[in-house]
């Protein structure tokens, strides 16, 4: 038995010739609150299909709660197991709420009432039609009916958006707290990275199809370390600095350097030109995104 | 309660088809417009709205594949329903003029032995049109998949066919020949079965 509910092997895709994943490998352990990140077009959404059975990889494997993804019968006993929140946040315009809740809860012989009723008054849903939720709405209503069937794993594309700040903080708290109560595993794609790095305890940042940091958090936080080395004069030639240096960018004698490793290393580089001082920073996770997925 | 779903979303179209039906009976010039009934209650089960519904594509097909039923039973009950909604309408609507006619006292139109007939030939040839919308629905939303099949429908089976291949004018013929259309009904049931198990195939191995 595997010990991740998500693990990905070489993933690749294309359309119509045109490559969106090129080799993804990805693994989310039980109980994880997982970030997914990426720029528009980095393959999240595509990534999120093949874990669902929507599309089929062309070559790798992508599996989840150990079953392959792709296979029909496999993928019935997936989707008994998880929830999900879909990119376009659409259900059917025709029922109310309470229509659609009636009808997902007869897919689920699991159903739990208590948590519905606490979503449902908690979000504010009752007695509307689904045609005249907005998309935050819409996005509240999916994640209560990918939580009250008691899914152990949720996989949401982007479920903050469109939701306003307030509501956004309520959705995040009540992802912790399902993750803490039920052991709920939570995979999340998201451009909002404060979000990410908020609730997320490992995070993923995809690239042109493929994973380019994957780990914890924290020890991505503790890996990257951003430097500030000021030099009693300005630079005539640019220094070679040591492994580890992933940027660097120099205005005048202050040269600010983002490192992904080898940290003490680089900083006794720079404590050996005369009169240089050296600072550390923590980084952000957005610093440590911008850094990976920027083109130039 | 995957029928719970496909009602609410037929509902609107199966009222509005069964005043057209109603219109159109008894049978005269225009009885060919009957083969528009399958098709605009024809879908494949995954990409589900009606287009006056939305403002864009297909919608809901993510949540609808994210059920934990499979595509077989997503297709086969949406298909299923559209059928027997076509079936139920053929009934109801040719049977409730003839009610009406009784009542009021005006002329029997059409004998009960014809009027059944009729509903039988109406719902087997009509299934040939059904399964047609049905395929062009495995491909397309039905935005654009009843007009596109509407367009196919008036290319396959020509007004001006021969007459076992005319299924216009064999849905309605127990009317003028008192008898079933057994050859055209035959050939109906075929193309339904094969442009059917066209349409799961393609439900079954698409990707979305």
């Amino acid at each position: 038995m595997s010990d991740w509910v998500i693990e990905a092997r070489g993933l690749r895709k294309s359309f119509k010739g045109q490559p969106v994943l090129t080799g993804l490998n990805l693994e989310v352990p039980a109980g994880s609150i997982f970030g997914f990140l990426g720029r528009n077009g980095a393959g999240k959404t595509t990534t999120i299909k093949l874990l669902m059975g929507f599309l089929k990889p062309d070559c790798g494997d992508a599996r989840v709660f150990g079953l392959p993804a792709g296979d029909s019968s496999a993928g019935l006993e997936i989707r008994r197991r998880l929830g999900f929140v879909t990119e376009d946040k659409e259900m059917y315009p025709d029922m109310t709420v309470e229509q659609i809740i009636r009808f997902t809860r007869g897919f689920y012989p699991k159903w739990r009432v208590d948590l519905e009723q606490h979503y449902l008054t908690l979000f504010d849903l009752a007695c509307r039609k689904i045609s005249d939720l907005s998309k935050g709405m819409r996005s509240r209503l999916m994640l209560l009916l990918a939580i009250s069937h008691g899914a152990e794993l949720l996989i949401l594309d982007e479920p903050t958006e469109g939701l306003d700040p307030v509501a956004r903080e309520d959705m995040l708290r009540e992802l912790v707290a399902i993750s803490a109560s039920e052991g709920t595993t939570i995979f999340f794609s998201s451009h909002q990275l404060e979000e990410v790095e908020q609730i997320a305890d490992r995070v993923c940042i995809i690239d042109d199809g493929a994973a380019v940091v994957a780990g914890s958090l924290d020890d991505l936080k503790t890996q990257y370390q951003r430097l500030r080395v000021v030099f009693a004069e300005e630079l005539r030639t640019p220094v070679r600095w040591g492994e580890g240096v992933e940027h660097v960018r120099q205005d005048g004698r202050t040269v600010d350097i983002l490192a992904s490793g080898n940290v003490e290393a680089i900083i006794n580089q720079a404590r050996s030109f005369p009169g240089a001082s050296v600072e550390r920073f923590p980084v952000t996770l957005k610093e440590i995104f911008l850094q990976h997925v920027r083109s130039d | 309660m995957l029928w719970y779903k496909g009602w609410l979303e037929t509902r609107p179209r199966v009222l509005f088809l069964i005043a057209f039906a109603w219109l159109l009976s008894p049978p005269g010039q225009l009885a060919f417009l009957f083969a528009l009934v399958p098709i605009l209650l024809a879908g494949s089960g995954i990409e589900t709205q009606f287009p006056w519904k939305t403002k864009k594509g297909p919608v809901s097909t993510y949540f609808t594949l994210s059920l934990p039923v499979s595509r077989f039973r997503l297709f086969a009950t949406r298909a299923g329903l559209g059928m027997l909604e076509t079936v139920g309408i053929f009934a109801i609507a040719p049977c409730a003029k003839w009610v009406l006619f009784i009542f009021i006292g005006a002329e029997d139109y059409v004998s009960r032995s014809d009027l059944f007939a009729l509903w039988v030939s109406l719902s087997v040839c009509a299934s040939a049109f059904y399964f047609l919308g049905v395929l062009v629905s495995a491909f397309l939303d039905e935005r654009v998949s009843s007009t596109i099949s509407i367009v196919a429908a008036g290319l396959l089976f020509s007004h001006s066919s021969p007459a076992p291949v005319n299924l216009y004018r064999a849905m309605v013929s127990p009317l003028s020949a008192h008898s079933l259309p057994w050859a055209s009904m035959g050939i109906s049931l075929g193309v339904a079965a094969v442009l059917g198990l066209a349409a799961w195939r393609v439900v079954q191995t698409r990707e979305y």
